[in-house]
């Protein structure tokens, strides 16, 4: 370069900005994780001294454990019904031979972009009207919207990498449409299900607003207890079970990240699966 | 699948469209069994739709696909039983070189003492014994063209397809390709069908060439007669080089060029219609002296070095230019540009073809 010193230079600044901006946007967040130690039953930063004795009220009060389960079961079940109906409209909408293609794509990425808030009150008329507030089967059908955008935008950028002749050999070979589907598609498709699964579980365990709005008089979900704690009674189990909730999040996270980069040493391509 | 099936394919009146694209036009087309047949064209030209219709991958618009006589237009792809080679080969990545070519089998309910015995035959078939346990991207694109060919082979169809197969390989493997697949193809006796736009390859490959233009059927003959007598200025064209001249009979019934050159190997042409003569550039002859036949005085233009062989861009008349092709024989010496020549040619030579 002809100018090494000043290339040197934007490279420090670039460095700084970066470490700034992250900083700042996960600071706040790390800030509950010595809170949740702390021994004293006020939340003080940085705390006076430390005990586990806030991650054993969450164990122990019956709220949490019960909010958590719920969001577990809640989040698990949305990712079944998102991948049953998810998948096969990613299906349909690359390899499927129908009119207004485009269409459709835009209306099932739809509550991606919709303001949370409309999709909410939605939700909520249509589950009155069915009688199902405050019902699982309400919960999972309200957070099947959000998650189900995630299985089709994933789905549908796996299944436009993959070379659509894999299919047609398959079915040459002897395999009709069923076999060509579940011995060569569904495990090409496999690393691609394992992120849109990921996905569609932290949609719904991180799901608040929409739930808020169709839980009714029910037992609450992690996101809804933690909003409760921070109503009702300020001490830090709330930053306990923020914590717990942080891991599972970031975790999850953590794995697509591993199968996308899995999946780029299996293919040796370098192409993005959430943006191809 | 009928498993004592001879492989005749007898294409009629096939037409499909798309839209408003006629890809493919009232083509109709016989293969003999154990006959080794190319489609070639430029893309565009019919081709691979053709192909597809005969997998089954691409139902007509009208028109029929025997086997033996028997209609499989109704069939479906998997119960052709017909193997295809793609283009990029499409083999399987999550399984390995014996899972890819042990498929057909398990699609098949094969035994596994059976098919393990079939997959070994097939890999030794394309030299490929010991890589049972790889997998596909840790081969190289030759040895992935080998497994596309055992995994379409190992279950013995009658019929055999192949769509570009060795469109992704460099020249030298290509080449070697060409002569282990025409190997095995005559080893087994299978019918072949085989989409190609390498003009090159069929001519090595084949026993009978179909070239496709617009969704028509051209011409389909023997490599050689294609060569020797192509039957349109298109095939004359896409097939080899070639010196393509337009000619018009005059007033005694003479054929002569634009710029008033008779050309030699038209005398006894019965033709009174203008059209073209067409002589390929290695059957030309340039003499430096008159030897006494019907030749042309030209002027060497130009001279294209190329190893074993030179080219003459040799000028004619005040338009016209043919390139000639001569062997370097020891003893001859090249003709300089600049030099006067005596072009001839002998009728059987050329070939005419009317307007």
């Amino acid at each position: 370069m002809a100018f090494p010193s000043f290339h040197r230079m934007t490279r420090a600044v670039s460095v700084v900005v970066i470490a700034v901006i992250a900083l700042f946007m996960v600071a706040p967040v790390f800030f509950v994780v010595p809170v949740s130690f702390s021994s004293s039953s006020l939340i003080i930063f940085p705390p006076a001294g430390y005990s586990l004795r806030w991650y054993e009220a969450y164990f122990t009060v019956p709220e949490w454990t019960r909010a958590t389960v719920a969001s577990l079961m809640i989040a698990s079940l949305t990712t079944v019904v998102a991948l049953l109906l998810g998948v096969p409209a990613a299906l349909a909408l690359v390899r499927g031979n129908l009119r207004g293609k485009a269409v459709l794509a835009g209306l099932f990425l739809l509550p991606l972009v919709a303001p949370v808030i409309l999709i909410a009150i939605a939700e909520f008329g249509l589950l009155s009207r069915l009688g199902l507030i405050g019902t699982i089967p309400g919960l999972v059908i309200a957070h099947t919207t959000v998650a189900m955008p995630f299985v089709v935008v994933v789905i549908s950028a796996t299944l436009r990498r993959m070379d659509a002749n894999h299919e047609l050999a398959a079915m040459s070979l002897g395999a009709n449409p069923l076999a060509a589907f579940y011995h060569v598609t569904l495990p090409l498709l496999r690393p691609g299900i394992i992120i849109a699964s990921l996905l569609a579980f932290i949609a719904s365990f991180n799901e608040f607003l929409i739930t808020l709005f169709v839980i009714g008089a029910s037992e609450a979900t992690l996101p809804i207890q933690l909003w409760k704690g921070v109503r009702f009674e300020t001490n830090p189990t709330i930053a306990a079970a923020s914590t717990i909730f942080l891991t599972v999040s970031s975790l999850t996270l953590l794995g697509v990240e591993a199968m996308k980069w899995r999946q780029r040493r299996m293919t040796g391509s370098s192409g993005d699966l959430l943006s191809g | 699948m009928n498993t004592i099936s001879t492989g005749e394919i007898r294409m009629s009146g096939i037409t499909c469209r798309f839209g408003d694209v006629v890809a493919v036009d009232d083509v109709s087309l016989d293969v003999a069994p154990g006959e080794f047949i190319s489609l070639l064209g430029p893309s565009g030209s019919g081709k691979t739709t053709t192909l597809m219709i005969i997998a089954g991958f691409q139902q007509p618009d009208s028109g029929d696909v025997l086997l033996d006589g028997q209609s499989i237009i109704s069939l479906p792809s998997y119960q052709r039983g017909f193997g295809m080679v793609f283009q990029n080969y499409a083999l399987f990545p999550h399984m390995t070189v014996g899972d890819n070519v042990r498929f057909p089998l398990r699609m098949r309910g094969v035994s596994s003492p059976e098919s393990r015995d079939a997959v070994g035959q097939a890999l030794e078939m394309v030299q490929l014994s010991g890589y049972l346990d790889r997998y596909p991207h840790q081969l190289s694109g030759g040895q992935q063209q080998r497994v596309a060919l055992a995994r379409a082979l190992v279950f013995r169809p009658s019929v055999l397809l192949m769509d570009e197969p060795l469109g992704a390989l460099d020249k030298k493997l290509r080449e070697e390709m060409q002569l282990e697949i025409k190997r095995i193809q005559k080893e087994l006796n299978i019918t072949t069908i085989s989409v190609t736009h390498d003009q090159a390859e069929t001519l090595v490959m084949s026993d009978k060439v179909a070239v496709m233009r617009d969704g028509r059927i051209e011409q389909i003959d023997t490599p050689l007669d294609l060569y020797e007598r192509p039957a349109s200025r298109f095939v004359a064209d896409f097939i080899g080089e070639s010196n393509i001249l337009a000619i018009n009979p005059d007033d005694q019934g003479r054929f002569r060029t634009e710029d008033g050159i008779h050309l030699p190997g038209t005398e006894n042409l019965a033709a009174s219609s203008s059209g073209w003569v067409v002589v390929r550039p290695e059957k030309i002859h340039l003499n430096a002296e008159a030897t006494g036949q019907p030749s042309i005085p030209a002027v060497v233009e130009e001279v294209i070095y190329g190893g074993d062989v030179d080219r003459y861009r040799v000028r004619l008349g005040k338009s016209s230019t043919i390139i000639a092709k001569q062997q370097r024989h020891a003893g001859n010496a090249p003709l300089q540009p600049g030099a006067s020549v005596h072009v001839h040619w002998s009728d059987h030579d050329c070939a005419f073809l009317r307007q």
